[in-house]
């Protein structure tokens, strides 16, 4: 087991590099000079020229690069180029709110993915099913900016039960969370759905009915159990995405997360910004790969021991 | 037992097939038809489909309103009998935009799918049936594409490139391609191992044979309903990029982009975000149900 | 003449199969009985129906398309088929178990041996955790298998086809139960262990009391085990009867065509001796009796109209019109 996971990790290194070295170049290649940009208009070229100086932008690229990497190794992330304050300070505020956002919206989406597929799956055919999956197939169809802007208007606007914009309290979490989580509900609830029915067409589960268990526990202790490992894949990819989806949501409800922070450093052109908040998008969804990874190890029985 | 000499000396002849049985004939196609048609949601998604590409082709030249028609004597409005939906802040009818906004779409999602589909399919083809260095280091690159969220990789692409609905086309066409390369390399592995595959190999056939007369074939399934799949997810990738600023510029009677002008008067206007969004769900809802529809007449697996 | 009661009673099951366009007639007809303390063996090739008799006895036709559409079956005298969903489910693991045909894939891959024995206890015996343990870990035991604790906390992957086959057999007759059904449960397994399992089956059936009902297309397996016989064809029983009547004494033609097809030691012939034709597709049955397409003895009445039961005496049965031709009582 010990053994296992230390090679997932080990694993995790080599994908680490390029996605660290891609972020690098990649962001290079934005079209505008950062440095004009810090100087402000009224600028002369010998400012410029200083401001790119002061930034280390003179340096040739390799060198860019090792400094870069250097300093990501001692958790200096560099200086915003927008708001010249450490990527590190303007992080950490806004990392809080978009961690407590996708893990809310994680839970209740794959509470209810879960539950719809389960309850489709084994009504095969009739008309829970068509009623789950029609409902599984609207969320993903659903625009997450269109559907944020729907409950605004009925639930902050009309209603003023909640928050419209910001992170200030808990309900200020719930709309932005409903939004998020639709279309990660709908695709683990068709994940679920799928397995289930696979599920249940195996040997054993006709063995454990014909020792007479009851049909709940043939669903969830028999068939359900061995659906998991899939699930749970699912629900680790889920979460990659949930970072992604993020991005939109939070410019509807105008929360102060990593999400709008993107917008507003792709638009400046905030070098360090952008290469950190990609990194750490990246990185979240390489070790939440992981994570799946080892727990899928512990669940299948043939891993672990064998 | 005297009797079973009977059996050995008198063999009974196969008994004849009645007409009705030789009648039903079932071909794979025909199966798949079937269990299509079938499936009402889908058909009545296909119907829709071909409904929005009809609007898409003619109607442009057959909407009521300019897509630039200004009226400020009618800004805001509800929808009424002059106007369907309604008209935006510039008193332009958004019936008319919406409709041409079909157009722009439709052609996004297929010209962006499509390329990632050809060059996905490459990848995986090649990939998969050669294996070794070219392998890992697709598989490497897929992999690497798939550690960002997609739309992280479209806003990082589109930084890039610039704004605008072509380098939205590019940035939906990149990520989709690692997708695609992942399927058809699957199903490559799967055939390369085949019987039918190994005898052509023995009888000589050349790789490229192999490969666009064997293998591709297989492939065909699983790639027609992922790429009605992608269609939907990237209609929804375009529209949010647009809706950040960062995808259509205005005037483009893009959806998305609609649904960003009408966030300013949502509080009083219900329609000027109800509509674009309605008209972004119903296409992209078609193209899911499409999908599904055409993934489970394609399973062979996939019996009574 | 001592007349054992019958355990199991089956009258007329008809079991169909509701397709969307068809409707797949698998058991038209079926007339079984099954004595306490024997063992019956139901035989008949792919399709004709035996294993659907199977699960229409044990009510496991849920998630499938099939129904009993008619018909009765009495446990010991009780009505089986027209009861309450939970009063069949509580029958099933205590009063009737079955073991199936793959024993690789019938056991739940991620839980323990143990705990699936565990599972069958606890569900019919209000006792417990620790004495329903032993009890599964002594039923465990009683099927030779050796270590058996260890055995306990291991799971399926770990153990061969032979020993999963046991553990099925373990939590078949846990409960003690009046009926075991066989489906075919040595075809899987290599022929010795065949042999282990088919004597393990009898042992049990003569320390438990159990009937066992065993379905197979083995002929060779039926002379080995079984008291009674059944043979089906397209979803009927065409011959039945204690298993010396219908060795010694074969009647129906298909029932010669199965024997006549061994291979025999010391038969030097050519060829091997076949059923010519194939079994009938159940979308186009033909009219009057079903063998009668493949038959040598077949004239006319057979293709018009079916044959009932004639009885040949000592409760041998068969449906044949050969038997009317002979004078047989019907």
């Amino acid at each position: 087991m010990l053994k296992y996971t230390c090679r997932r990790i080990l694993g995790m290194i080599p994908t680490l590099i390029i996605v660290v070295t891609c972020v690098f170049f990649f962001v290079r290649l934005i079209p505008g000079d950062p440095a004009r940009l810090v100087a402000g208009d009224q600028a002369t070229e010998a400012d410029v020229v200083a401001v790119r100086v002061q930034l280390g932008l003179d340096q040739p690229v390799p060198v860019q690069y090792v400094k870069y990497v250097s300093g990501l190794l001692h958790g200096d992330l560099g200086m915003s180029l927008r708001t010249k304050r450490p990527v590190t300070e303007e992080i950490s505020t806004r990392y809080g709110n978009t961690l407590e956002l996708t893990f809310i919206s994680l839970i209740w989406s794959t509470i209810v993915g879960v539950l719809f597929g389960v309850w489709s799956g084994t009504h095969r055919g009739k008309w829970q099913d068509y009623l789950g999956m029609t409902s599984a197939v609207s969320g993903i169809s659903l625009p997450a900016f269109w559907v944020g802007f729907l409950l605004i208007m009925a639930f902050a606007v009309k209603l003023r039960w909640f928050p419209t914009t910001g992170a200030s309290s808990l309900s200020s979490f719930v709309l932005p969370s409903i939004t998020l989580g639709i279309s990660i509900a709908a695709v683990i609830a068709r994940f679920t759905r799928s397995s289930i029915i696979e599920v249940l067409k195996e040997d054993y589960i006709r063995t454990a009915r014909a020792k007479g268990l009851k049909e709940k526990v043939v669903i969830w202790k028999h068939a359900f159990r061995n659906s998991l490992l899939s699930v749970v894949t699912v629900v680790g990819l889920q979460f990659g995405f949930l970072l992604g989806g993020a991005v939109v949501v939070e410019a509807v409800f105008a929360f102060p997360g990593l999400g709008s922070l993107l917008i507003q450093s792709v638009n400046f052109r905030d070098y360090p910004t952008i290469q950190s908040l990609i990194l750490i998008f990246s990185l979240q969804f390489i070790i939440i790969n992981l994570i799946v990874d080892v727990l899928y190890a512990v669940l299948n029985p043939e891993i672990k021991l064998g | 037992m005297s009797e079973d000499k009977n059996l050995k000396t008198n063999p009974v002849a196969a008994p004849a097939v009645s007409e009705a049985e030789k009648s039903d004939i079932r071909t794979p196609t025909s199966e798949i038809i079937r269990k299509f048609k079938k499936q009402r949601n889908s058909v009545i998604a296909l119907i829709f489909i071909l409904f929005l590409l009809l609007i898409s082709i003619v109607g442009n030249s057959l909407v009521p309103f300019g897509i630039n028609d200004y009226d400020y004597s009618a800004i805001l409005q509800g929808p009424s009998g002059a106007h369907l939906f309604g008209t935006d802040e510039f008193g332009r009818d958004l019936f008319s935009r919406i409709i041409c906004g079909t157009r722009i779409s439709l052609a996004v999602g297929l010209s962006a799918v499509t390329v990632g589909a050809i060059c996905g399919t490459i990848l995986g083809l090649l990939s998969g049936y050669y294996g070794g260095f070219l392998d890992s280091v697709v598989m490497r690159i897929c992999d690497t594409l798939f550690a960002f969220p997609g739309i992280i990789l479209a806003i990082a692409i589109v930084a890039i490139l610039g704004s605008g609905l072509y380098n939205v086309v590019i940035a939906v066409a990149v990520f989709s391609t690692p997708t695609f390369a992942r399927i058809v390399r699957a199903r490559t592995l799967a055939l390369k191992e085949s019987v039918f595959v190994q005898a052509a190999i023995n009888l000589g056939a050349s790789d490229s044979r192999i490969l666009f007369r064997h293998i591709l074939p297989g492939a065909i399934p699983d790639i027609i309903v992922q790429y009605t799949m992608s269609i939907g997810s990237s209609i929804l990738t375009a529209s949010s990029l647009s809706f950040l600023g960062m995808g259509a510029q205005p005037p483009t009677p893009e959806w998305g982009l609609l649904l960003s002008n009408g966030r300013a008067y949502m509080v009083t206007t219900l329609h000027t975000t109800l509509f674009p969004g309605l008209a972004i769900f119903l296409t992209v809802l078609s193209f899911n149900i499409l999908g599904d529809g055409l993934r489970d007449a394609l399973d062979p697996k996939l019996t009574d | 003449m001592e007349t054992t009661k019958n355990i199991l009673e089956i009258k007329n099951l008809h079991t169909y199969f509701y397709m969307d366009d068809t409707t797949i007639k698998s058991v038209d007809g079926v007339d079984i009985e099954l004595k306490e303390g024997s063992t019956l063996g139901i035989v008949g090739e792919s399709g004709s129906g035996k294993s659907v008799t199977a699960l229409s006895i044990m009510g496991l036709l849920m998630g499938t398309r099939g129904k009993v559409a008619e018909g009765d079956i009495f446990l010991d005298g009780k009505d089986i088929v027209h009861i309450d969903e939970d009063d069949k489910r509580k029958l099933r693991g205590s009063q009737i178990s079955m073991i199936f045909q793959e024993p690789m894939t019938s056991l739940n891959p991620v839980m323990t041996i143990g705990d699936q024995l565990l599972e069958c206890v606890l569900q019919h015996e209000t006792i417990p955790k620790q004495e329903a343990y032993q009890k599964a870990q002594d039923m465990l035991a009683l099927t030779g298998v050796p270590r058996v604790e260890k055995m306990m906390k291991e799971y399926p992957f770990q153990l061969s086809g032979g020993q999963r086959q046991r553990v099925m057999i373990a939590m078949a007759l846990v409960c003690k139960p009046k009926i075991l059904i066989a489906d075919e449960p040595t075809t899987a397994l290599d022929v010795t262990i065949q042999a282990q399992i088919l004597d393990l089956m009898n042992n049990l059936k003569k320390e438990i009391g159990t009937s066992i009902i065993f379905i197979t297309h083995d002929l060779g397996v039926v002379a080995e085990v079984c008291d009674y016989v059944a043979v089906m064809y397209c979803g009927r029983i065409v011959e039945k009867g204690d298993v010396y009547s219908i060795f010694a004494n074969t009647v129906h033609p298909y029932t010669k065509g199965l024997l006549a097809s061994i291979p025999k030691l010391g038969d030097h012939s050519v060829e091997l001796t076949t059923i010519p034709g194939n079994v009938p597709n159940p979308k186009y049955m033909p009219k009057g009796c079903k063998f009668a397409p493949r038959c040598a003895y077949a004239f006319d009445k057979c293709q018009e109209e079916e044959p009932d039961f004639y009885d040949l005496g000592n409760g041998h049965l068969c449906k044949c019109w050969l038997c009317e031709k002979k004078g047989g009582a019907s």
